[in-house]
């Protein structure tokens, strides 16, 4: 079985190489194949979404610059995370409180239908009310696309853990969305 | 909202968020260099060094204007060609036909594309130039002779398929290469084709090729036809006589790495014990079988369907699928055919075996599949199936009933 939806290895190598190179078609591409992933992964860290979206603009910007310093054979996706948590953490610091516990949610949805707006509880739940970790678990997989056994490796997790936190983080969303509905 | 809901709620709440990101990191990038990067966040807001800041954001605005020009440059062509052996190229083209820049997509691109000035060439040509360069490089040759090209046309771009065509023959003659090509036109707004190539990691022209095949015929596997090469799934497609508007087929697929279809009908004809004379609904197609090419062979004969995989390099069964047989049904010994199948498992005993290991009753599974299958030299029933939120997979040895082996995943 292969694994689908998250981007693999070799190809991210190689935008990363043409990136290095100057090549912007590349750096596109590498762009859109990853961002969601690192998106959501920022998102599960700040809980901002403008923050979020800030510190991803500097992450592409770190990674264009730097591309040539990226070491084959390391792993893209984590180089690109690596930059993702320090510049996270670094925004926290600068900003001298702890996004843990400040909620803000600005609305990126101009004239927002019904449907949108549930989408936006739902991810304003996940963020919220789940721990930085869990959250990151949800977003990995259900936005980025990536297979639980793939987010143990990156989180430094075991699977079973990965299964589990996942299930009771997907009920506990289940139930507070619930009550919102 | 079920779990399936909420992970596709995520996925939309951020595709809205973080869409619209890019555009400004791109035209930044377009001429980022250290400095203009500080400047964009100076970092003291020391309202003495106001003429200071003044400049710092009148030089932005001036870099974000010559990023902007730059950018739309850069992004303005109207067409996408790409052209793909395992070589995968990609043209942007501008509205009068001529090429913008010519992209590598793979390792094996660079090679190709090396000392090669595209800038302003006419389609035909860059498609000539190109092909004669796959040739040179050993990517095409009498085994494998097939290019897959595309046009997308994007912002009201309209480049003629029969431009590239003609330069692809062109090649093909000069190289003294029986080649064949097959052009397709790609719907920039069909979001399946872009949804499977990146799935698979392919590329949308392979992605479109494999949607034709599995819309034509709803048993064929994506995953498995998207681990084929240009030339196999290209070999497939003609085989199976597909008619699109959309796409031409010029030239003749390459099959000479292949046992041939009347071997593969012997092959499956002398398993099954019987002769050619008797057989009706005779089939021969070529197919995929996880990854691999396969003849898929099927006929009729003694009351009996027969489907066969195999593999089109080595000759060797597969998968092997007999069904119906009024008088035994699988259990008994007193077949007239030479036909093995007689001492296996019922499906029904291979399943109930799986339930039993799993723990699971029979009701409260659902998306069953079984498959009878040759794997390292025995016979097996493959059985998938899904139950209380897992993804339970099996192997049974279809002699004894004993499970070979055993999966069992969270469903994503």
């Amino acid at each position: 079985m292969s694994c689908t939806g998250a981007p693999n290895t070799e190809k991210l190598e190689f935008y990363i190489i043409q990136t290095a190179k100057g090549d912007r078609e590349a750096f596109s591409d590498l762009y859109r194949a990853t961002y969601k992933s690192v998106y959501g992964f920022i998102l599960s860290i700040t809980k901002d979404t403008h923050v979020a979206q800030d510190i991803l603009h500097d992450v592409y910007l770190k990674v264009f610059k730097h591309a040539s310093s990226y070491e084959m054979r390391s792993k893209p996706l984590a180089w690109i995370y690596t930059i993702a948590r320090n510049l996270s953490l670094m925004k926290m610091r600068e900003g001298k409180r702890s996004y843990e516990n400040v909620v803000s949610f600005h609305n990126e949805f101009s004239s927002e239908d019904t449907a949108q707006a549930l989408d936006r509880i739902v991810l304003e739940t996940a963020i919220n009310s789940l721990s930085s970790e869990d959250a990151a678990i949800v977003m990995l997989h259900a936005v980025a696309g990536f297979k639980h056994r793939q987010i143990a490796l990156i989180m430094n997790l075991s699977l079973p853990a990965v299964l589990s936190r996942y299930s009771r983080a997907l009920k506990k969303l289940k139930s507070i969305i619930g009550k919102v509905e | 909202m079920k779990n399936k809901d909420i992970e596709k709620s995520l996925k939309r709440a951020v595709d809205v968020v973080a869409e619209n990101v890019f555009t400004d990191v791109i035209s930044f990038c377009d001429e980022s260099k250290e400095d203009n990067i500080i400047l964009m966040t100076p970092e003291k807001k020391n309202k003495r060094n106001w003429i200071k800041y003044a400049a710092a954001v009148i030089a932005v605005a001036l870099i974000g204007f010559a990023a902007g020009i730059i950018y739309s440059n850069y992004f303005n062509y109207s067409s996408v060609v790409a052209i793909e052996v395992n070589p995968q190229i990609e043209l942007k083209v501008d509205s009068e036909g001529k090429v913008i820049r010519a992209v590598a997509k793979n390792k094996e691109a660079e090679q190709v594309l090396e000392g090669m000035e595209l800038k302003n060439v006419s389609l035909d040509d860059a498609a000539y130039r190109i092909i004669s360069s796959l040739a040179a490089n050993g990517y095409l040759n009498d085994m494998n002779n097939s290019v897959l090209l595309s046009v997308k046309n994007v912002r009201g771009g309209g480049v003629s398929t029969q431009t590239l065509i003609s330069g692809a023959d062109l090649a093909f003659t000069d190289t003294s290469l029986d080649g064949a090509v097959i052009m397709l036109s790609i719907d920039d707004d069909d979001d399946r084709v872009d949804q499977l190539a990146r799935d698979f990691n392919i590329s949308e022209a392979k992605a479109e090729l494999i949607l034709q095949i599995t819309d034509t015929d709803p048993t064929q596997n994506a995953e498995s036809l998207s681990a084929l090469s240009v030339n196999e799934l290209c070999a497939i497609y003609q085989s199976r006589n597909i008619t699109n508007t959309n796409t031409v087929l010029s030239g003749s697929v390459s099959v000479k790495a292949y046992i041939g279809s009347d071997e593969a009908l012997n092959i499956a004809l002398n398993d099954a014990g019987t002769v050619i004379g008797v057989v009706s609904e005779l089939d021969v197609e070529f197919d995929s079988e996880r990854g691999v090419m396969v003849y898929e062979v099927e006929f009729n004969a003694g009351g009996r369907e027969y489907e066969y995989d195999i593999n089109a390099k080595t000759g060797e069964i597969v998968k092997r699928n007999i069904e119906g047989d009024s008088s035994s049904s699988g259990s008994g010994n007193n077949g007239s055919n030479n036909n093995s199948s007689d001492s296996y498992i019922s499906q029904q005993a291979a399943l109930d075996a799986a339930l039993s290991h799993a723990g699971v009753s029979a009701s409260d599974i659902y998306d069953y599949s079984v498959e009878f299958e040759r794997e390292n030299s025995i016979y097996v029933y493959e059985i998938d199936f899904k139950s209380a939120g897992y993804e339970y997979n099996y192997e049974i040895n279809a002699v004894n009933g004993q499970i070979i082996k055993y999966e069992r995943e969270w469903d994503d």
